[in-house]
């Protein structure tokens, strides 16, 4: 998939904007502030339906603004062309395709795929626990509808279970049964997906990523089965919190067979971030049947020239970068075709 | 700026309904204002609806006063070992349209929910095994809605009732939310109720 052009209104700092993207590498520069993540965000508003910094949309809205809009047109391998649209007043967000209006803002990650690349601090690099499963869990959620609802489904009963915990003689057996049954799907899934990963991670982009032997493990907190849940029942409700299920899963980030907290360097953790990311992009884009967008956010600032550079030849797809112009990069950028956002 | 009063009363209670903002009730008081009949009807029908409905003692549908229990329960045509176990008084009217089923209703008034304050004894459910002890009731549909909490409430009728010699068995797809049947959604709940699955 590439991205041809994208218009906003009242998106951000933009008041109202047009972009045009080129077809392979591009690389945005233009000082801190000027916009270059928000214009990352508005191209994933068109595939997600949201913001992937996780802000509300209300919060999106220019400053003084009632309504946002983001537009643009996306082009498939086959040439075949897209409008997208996106729309949001006052509470109410509408996403359009084609002009026809789809119910499930997942129809537009079906039809334009990406893949975003976090600039701060991240789950991988981090080691939280939390994060990390709620990472994963993303990356599920885009790959499976399935999963997407039974995760929907297990989170809301596991919120009435912990109210229930809370609420004295208020009965816990009927969300335990929810929890085994939607839960007994997400751990199926995150096996299933984990294993499909590592396949990847193993044989996948070598010639581009000097970092080998990264794997993921996936550690589940529990073994289900039906009625599992009831025996925790007593310590849960001393403790006021449900505390065995999917939501305890652990995933572990594994590079040369050790965890990466204990062995990995700063810049390694840099480097194994992105294999995943581009191994999560890869397996992305076999389940969909299109290449998602790759949108890297300061990728110039954690990884070294020479990386950027393989990582530019080795490359398929249309990839967007932001990054602040500095000096010392000009070879590396030379592939890229360079526009500045102001 | 002046506005008579009674009209800012008439606004301000229009928008407490469902679905009504302030520019809905502006446009339904002048409306009103306008058309004196349909005031009149509605003034009519509202008393009526105060003066007469009520819950069915039985059931806890809705039903007239003096008609308690409600013809739904004491109609003598309708099937004695089926109940059909729904969330909302609505929900019986929307299936007794849809004709496909001829035993009679409990209205459970709601699904089991703790972040709302909801747990069973908000809930007609020990009333529910009462009855089916009480009138000898062989199969428990439940037509609960399609979300959480009546997936939830399902679970806790199941384990209420596990001790008593009756069927429980679920359509095969809940029921909508909505008050509104397209002809898609009869098809489908009269295929849902009929390729009910035991539980
Ligand atoms: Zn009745």
């Amino acid at each position: 998939m590439r991205i041809l052009h994208l218009h906003l209104i009242n998106f951000r700092n933009f008041a109202e904007r047009s972009f045009y993207f080129a077809k392979t590498l591009q690389v945005i520069t233009g000082p801190n502030g000027s916009g270059k993540t928000n214009l990352l965000e508005a191209v994933g508003y068109l595939s997600l339906g949201k913001s992937f910094r996780r802000t509300p949309d209300e919060a999106v809205v220019a400053w003084g603004a009632r309504h946002f809009l983001v537009e643009g047109e996306v082009e498939d391998v086959l040439g075949v062309r897209h409008r997208l649209k996106v729309r949001y007043h006052e509470g109410r967000k509408q996403a359009f395709v084609n002009g026809k209006r789809v119910r499930a803002l997942r129809r537009l990650f079906e039809v334009f795929p990406v893949v975003y690349a976090d600039p701060l601090e991240n789950a991988v690099i981090r080691g939280d626990t939390e994060e990390r499963r709620d990472f994963f869990d993303d990356y599920l959620a885009l790959l499976d509808p399935k999963y997407q609802r039974a995760l929907a489904a297990y989170r809301r009963a596991l919120r009435q279970k912990n109210m229930a915990l809370k609420t004295p003689e208020a009965p816990l057996e009927p969300w335990n049964r929810l929890m085994e049954h939607h839960g007994h799907y997400l751990v199926e899934q995150r096996q299933y997906w984990v294993r499909r990963l590592n396949d990847m991670l193993r044989n996948g982009k070598r010639q581009i990523l000097p970092v080998e032997q990264v794997q993921v493990e996936y550690e589940p907190s529990v073994r289900l089965q039906e009625g599992l849940l009831d025996r925790f029942a007593a310590e849960e409700r001393e403790r006021g919190v449900a505390l065995y299920g999917p939501h305890r899963d652990r995933f572990h980030l594994l590079y040369r067979s050790y965890p990466l907290e204990e062995v990995a360097s700063h810049g390694e953790r840099w480097l194994i971030y992105y294999t995943l990311l581009l191994s999560l992009r890869d397996l992305l884009a076999r389940t969909l049947n299109r290449m998602p967008v790759l949108l890297l956010d300061e990728p110039f600032h954690v990884l070294d020239p020479a990386f950027i550079r393989r990582l530019a030849l080795g490359l398929e797809g249309q990839v967007i970068a932001t990054a602040v112009a500095f000096p010392g990069l000009g070879e590396e950028l030379s592939l890229w075709k360079n526009s500045a956002i102001l | 700026m002046w506005v008579p009063s009674s009209l800012v009363k008439l606004v301000e209670t229009l928008k407490k309904l469902p679905g009504v903002g302030t520019r809905t009730a502006e446009r339904l008081a002048f409306f009103l204002l306008r058309e004196p009949l349909v005031l009149e009807d509605l003034e009519h029908a509202l008393h009526q609806a105060r003066e007469n409905l009520t819950f069915c003692s039985v059931c806890h549908g809705i039903t007239e006063r003096g008609q308690d229990p409600c013809p739904l329960c004491t109609d003598p045509r309708r099937n004695t070992g089926q109940l059909c176990v729904v969330e909302r008084p609505q929900d019986v009217f929307l299936l007794e349209r849809l004709g496909v089923f001829q035993g009679r209703y409990h209205v459970l008034g709601g699904a089991l929910s703790p972040v709302d304050g909801i747990g069973p004894e908000q809930l007609h459910l020990q009333d529910l095994r009462d009855r089916v002890q009480r009138e000898g009731i062989q199969e428990v549909i439940l037509a609960l809605n399609p979300t959480v909490e009546g997936d939830a409430t399902a679970h806790y009728v199941l384990q209420l009732l596990a001790d008593l010699p009756v069927k429980v068995t679920r359509i095969a797809r809940g029921l909508p939310a909505g008050a509104d049947l397209s002809f898609s959604d009869v098809t489908t709940l009269r295929d849902a109720f009929e390729g009910r699955t035991e539980f």
